[in-house]
């Protein structure tokens, strides 16, 4: 799934670290104001995604197992925190938290909560990335197929290419 | 107008194409009205918390009254969750295509037993 | 009393531990198995030792919030019971370790025994209605197990079936029972419903659960008409069938009904019922068994007849009755067991059980035939085998009654008699020359041929020493079973002249002379019963029903079944509002709209209906994502920007995986999917639009306050955060969180999956 498109490409490396840096900060302050683990992962996906756009599938193959291993490390951190507690005598999924004050960041919190929502954070990335890497990678259909199926269709419009 | 009437309108409409469509032979349109429905939905259950007057749910200095935030948090699952299910949908229909190349249920009823 | 817990579940811990212990087909499981069982007889015999004449129970709560004990009864009904079971056991234990083929998987088999022995101890012990049933129903499940031990054969698996279907219905039946006169007594504890009985006699429901407990017995029991499943169970490898369907299980009706005897005796249907019911079975069950050739099957239809016999006599609320019907049940238990294993040593010798091929037995296998006759004649009530003295009994008994239970009864022992002497002296003269492999059969060693033989010779002391050997637990078991029962029991072979002996006399007379005519007769044919053909009908048509109904809403088209959803959802969802009568005026407290809002939710419809109505697929996709960006704005400006942010995401996440897939998906069909479908429309519109008229006016109902305030105030001091959603999704309700992104990585591990499996499939070669 390989595309050409010239502004795509040269945008796109300038376009992927910046969402990178944005969906860092959106996780870092997700716990005092708009963000968080689900929404700065989505955007890390998505510009994950918009790379693969850019540079087609040759950029991903043999990574799928990469962003597999970012599901189950996700879960296993947010189940971790989750039961660590209860191994220290508190109750199942009991947080705690701290500040520390760190320099350009301003009032950094250190919360056992922002832990899981590492957590959360490598699920939905692993899992975004995941499937659209797999459907990228099956491979590119027959040229044939799709004369074949208008044929068969007739009027059938052809679109998307 | 208060408003819960317009929102609670769009729900109902959102929710109505997203049926419509989802009643479809195109197994597409049949994920693609299922976004709908889950859009529709995730309205609805905002609209639950009541619409008042009050700012984000995010305590800061001189905020007095906020909105209900757990719909919210119910919400912001659900709509990762969506994705999750159109993506499975999306490749199951795929692969049905795939193996019985068509996309069409009413093509493709019966045709597991051909296997 | 600890002892008999450990009886019953010493055997089921043995049952689970045989598969660590020995290997499959490893004859130590045998061995270990009849360990078990003899230390189950040892601790019965020690607690019959302590309780036969002084019942005692003790109580181990199981679920006490729902009144559920493990009662345990140590009195002469339960002890005579678990004697049997055991002792019978013991015997049928170790002949099976001996009689097991080398290929046979042992393990299994005996795992299976012990489960049953188990079970069956749990029946007899239990002083807990509800779990008298858990066991009932626990030995009808080893008993499907054991039936269909050779589940390669056909025949071997309907038997199991026919028994599971036939005896689990009835214990159902009998939960049935079993819960009205628990509600109407007020306890599953009999103890305490025998205590206050009178309720029960007081409440409607006396009859019917009379009648539903009465079922259960008699499908155990295979009474008329459930007899059926039993012949089909002599599938079994024959301990099985001497253990479970001769001496043991089928005896836990008879057991029921000597049980529920102190309260069922006042109820008004249950004695003519069972009664009638045993005297009619008897009858039946020895004209059929009469007109088998194979021996099992005479067996088989024997054990029937005989357990209608007794189930007649137990069910008399009657010292003398029941006392004649228990020590029948010991006899039985004794010489059927005894023939059961027999007819299992021809099989194993003479690779048939046909009588017509069998031949005369005495010049080939003299010490079985001579064993098999001793028990026969027993059976037939022949003078000095303890058959004849409980045979008396039940004759003295019917004589009393009145003329038309005496002629039943005499005419009953007349055609149970003829094949018993078709048993005993049939096989010594043969029904022509032996067969096959029968010709040169002969008797097997005393590992196959001491535990009939002990059984025999307990059977021919019952008749010498009645009194000596069981006086004292027959008359402990009556009095369990018969309330206020005064009675000084005497048993003896030798009663004086009477009427009762003058009948044994006719009885047995006459069943020679029958069985002499019938013996004559060129050729058998054994009946196919009524009611196995309404099994098989019943079977046949439940099959077709269920696919007619199945088949009449399972159209596998999608959209019928939503319609059928939506439908009867949104039908029931109006019908409870409406209902429920909103008498309150719909307040919402909204803000009021503004202007640029109402511009982007009429944006976002816009986009919604150009979803639907696209003609082509990259315009369907772009349209869904207009409206999850419009959605998006909304969200932000009602106060939600974490949504917000979200919703973009997603949106420009689902636009790239739709790009990703459609490639692969053919083209539009605008002209058949543009079709507008006004069926399709209703129901859409009528979910739409009803679901949320329905928040509408719910939400106008709230009677409590949002919880929100809880999360406002303690989200700061408490979880350290300002983003009170952010905090509800990670902390407060955390484990929600934890949930819901296991099933956004399950989700995508099955698209994976889907993927790679195609993948994979087109590297084959599969896909063209």
């Amino acid at each position: 799934m390989k595309r050409d498109s010239l502004i795509f490409m040269t945008v796109v490396p300038w376009v992927v670290p910046v969402l990178l840096a944005a969906s860092l900060m959106l996780f870092l302050k997700g716990h005092n104001a708009p963000g968080g683990g689900f929404i700065a992962g989505l955007l890390t996906a998505v510009a994950l995604v918009l790379r693969l756009l850019a540079y087609g599938s040759e950029s991903v193959r043999g990574k799928e197992s990469l962003y597999i291993n970012l599901i189950i490390g996700g879960l296993a951190i947010a189940a971790t925190t989750a039961i660590v507690p209860t191994l220290l005598g508190y109750p199942f999924f009991t947080h705690t938290f701290g500040h520390v004050h760190v320099a350009l960041l301003g009032d950094i919190e250190l919360a056992s909560a922002a832990l899981f929502d590492l957590g959360v954070y490598l699920v939905v990335v692993g899992n975004v990335v995941t499937v659209i890497v797999a459907l990228t990678l099956s491979d590119e259909p027959p040229s044939d197929r799709d004369a074949q199926a208008n044929g068969a269709e007739g009027t059938g419009a052809q679109d998307g290419h | 107008m208060g408003i819960e009437i317009p929102i609670l309108l769009l729900v109902g409409a959102l929710l109505t194409t997203g049926v419509y469509l989802v009643l479809d032979r195109t197994l597409l349109r049949v994920v693609i009205g299922l976004g709908l429905l889950s859009n529709g939905t995730h309205l609805l259950l905002l609209s639950t918390g009541g619409l008042e007057e009050g700012a984000a749910p995010v305590l800061a200095h001189g905020v007095s009254t906020v909105v209900d935030p757990l719909p919210q948090a119910l919400i912001l699952t659900a709509i990762v969750i969506s994705f999750g299910v159109t993506a499975l949908l999306l490749t199951i229909s795929y692969g049905v295509y795939e193996r019985y190349r068509s996309d069409d249920l009413r093509e493709l009823h019966g045709r597991l037993d051909d296997e | 009393m600890g002892g008999l817990l450990v009886a019953v579940l010493l055997p089921m811990a043995a049952a689970a531990g045989l598969r660590f212990a020995v290997g499959a087909r490893s004859r130590a499981a045998g061995v270990a198995a009849s360990t078990v069982t003899l230390i189950c007889f040892g601790l019965v015999l020690a607690a019959a030792a302590e309780h036969l004449h002084a019942p005692s129970s003790v109580s181990y709560p199981w679920i006490p919030q729902l009144g559920l004990n493990l009662t345990l009864v140590a009195d002469g009904l339960s002890l005579l019971f678990a004697l049997l079971i055991t002792g019978v056991g013991s015997i049928v234990f170790t002949f099976a370790t001996a009689y097991l083929g080398p290929d046979e998987n042992c393990r299994r088999f005996f795992s299976y025994l012990l489960l049953f022995m188990s079970a069956m101890l749990g029946v007899v012990l239990s002083g807990n209605l509800i779990v008298l049933f858990v066991f009932w129903e626990l030995t009808s499940v080893s008993s499907f197990l054991l039936i269909g031990f050779w589940h390669q054969r056909e025949a071997s698996r309907n038997g199991a079936l026919k028994a599971l279907v036939v005896t689990s219905t009835g214990g159902l039946a009998m939960l049935v029972g079993f819960v009205m006169i628990g509600i109407v007594c007020g306890s599953f504890e009999l103890a305490h419903v025998v205590e206050h009985r009178e309720l029960l006699y007081a409440s409607p429901w006396a009859g019917p659960a009379a009648f539903l407990v009465l079922i259960g017995a008699m499908t155990k029991s295979a009474q008329l008409p459930f007899h059926l499943w039993l012949p089909s169970a002599m599938e079994a490898p024959t301990p099985v069938s001497a253990f479970l369907h001769a001496a043991t299980m089928v005896k836990a009706g008879l057991f029921l009904v000597a049980r529920m005897g102190p309260l069922m005796a006042g109820v008004a249907i249950w004695t003519p019922m069972a009664a009638g019911v045993g005297l009619a079975t008897m009858v039946w069950g020895s004209w059929l068994a009469l007109r088998q050739t194979d021996l099992k099957g005479l067996l088989a239809f024997s054990t029937v007849s005989q357990l209608g016999l007794i189930m007649s006599l137990l069910s008399q609320a009657s010292p003398a009755a029941t006392s004649a019907g228990l020590l029948h049940l010991l006899n039985h238990g004794l010489f059927k067991g005894a023939l059961f294993l027999l007819v299992g040593v021809i099989e194993h010798e003479a690779h048939t059980r046909d009588i017509t091929r069998l031949g005369p037995l005495p010049a080939r296998m003299p010490r079985v035939h001579t064993l098999l006759a001793i028990a026969a004649l027993s059976m037939a009530g022949v003078p000095p085998l303890g058959g004849f003295v409980s045979k008396e009994l039940f004759l003295e008994w019917q004589l009393n009654l009145g003329l038309f239970t005496a002629v039943v009864a005499v005419v009953g022992s007349v055609l149970t008699a003829a094949y018993c002497f078709a048993l005993a002296i049939g096989l010594a003269r043969g029904r022509g020359a032996p067969v096959g492999e029968a010709a040169a059969a002969h008797d097997p060693g005393m590992s196959l041929l001491w535990g009939p033989a002990v059984l025999v010779t307990a059977a021919v002391g019952l008749g010498f020493a009645p009194q000596a050997m069981v006086g004292s637990l027959v008359e402990s078991a009556t009095a369990a079973a018969v309330l206020d029962a005064p009675l000084h029991l005497h048993l003896a072979l030798w009663h004086g002249w009477s009427t009762t002996l003058a009948a044994s006399g006719v009885a047995i007379t006459g069943g020679y002379i029958l069985y002499t005519f019938w013996w004559q007769q060129s050729s058998i044919v054994p009946a196919t019963l009524i009611t196995d053909r309404l099994y098989s009908g019943f079977l046949v048509g439940l099959e077709k029903g269920a696919r007619a109904i199945t088949d009449s809403y399972m159209s596998g088209y999608l959209w019928r079944y939503l319609v059928l959803i939506l439908s009867v959802g949104v039908t029931a969802m109006v019908a409870a509002v409406v209902g429920s009568g909103f008498d309150s005026p719909v307040v919402w407290n909204a803000r009021t709209t503004r202007a640029h809002e109402l511009l982007i939710i009429v944006g976002a419809l816009a986009a919604a209906v150009a979803a639907a109505r696209a003609p082509t697929r990259l315009a369907a996709i772009l349209a869904l994502g207009a409206n999850g960006y419009s959605l998006a704005l909304l969200f932000s400006l009602l106060g939600a920007p974490d949504l917000a942010l979200t919703q973009v995401m997603v949106e420009t996440a689902s636009v790239a995986l739709f790009l990703a897939v459609f490639v692969y998906l053919p083209p539009y069909r605008p002209m058949r999917n543009k079709r507008f479908r006004p069926g399709h429309m209703a129901v859409a519109a009528l979910f739409g639009f009803g679901v949320a008229g329905l928040v509408y006016v719910v939400r106008g109902m709230r009677v409590a306050p949002t919880i929100a305030g809880h999360f406002i105030a303690k989200s700061v001091p408490e979880a350290g955060g300002h983003n009170i959603v952010n905090v509800i999704l990670v902390d407060f309700r955390g484990l929600d969180t934890l949930g819901e992104i296991t099933v956004l990585s399950v989700a995508a591990l099955a698209a994976y999956s889907i993927v790679r499996g195609l993948r994979e499939r087109r590297a084959d070669g599969d896909i063209s």
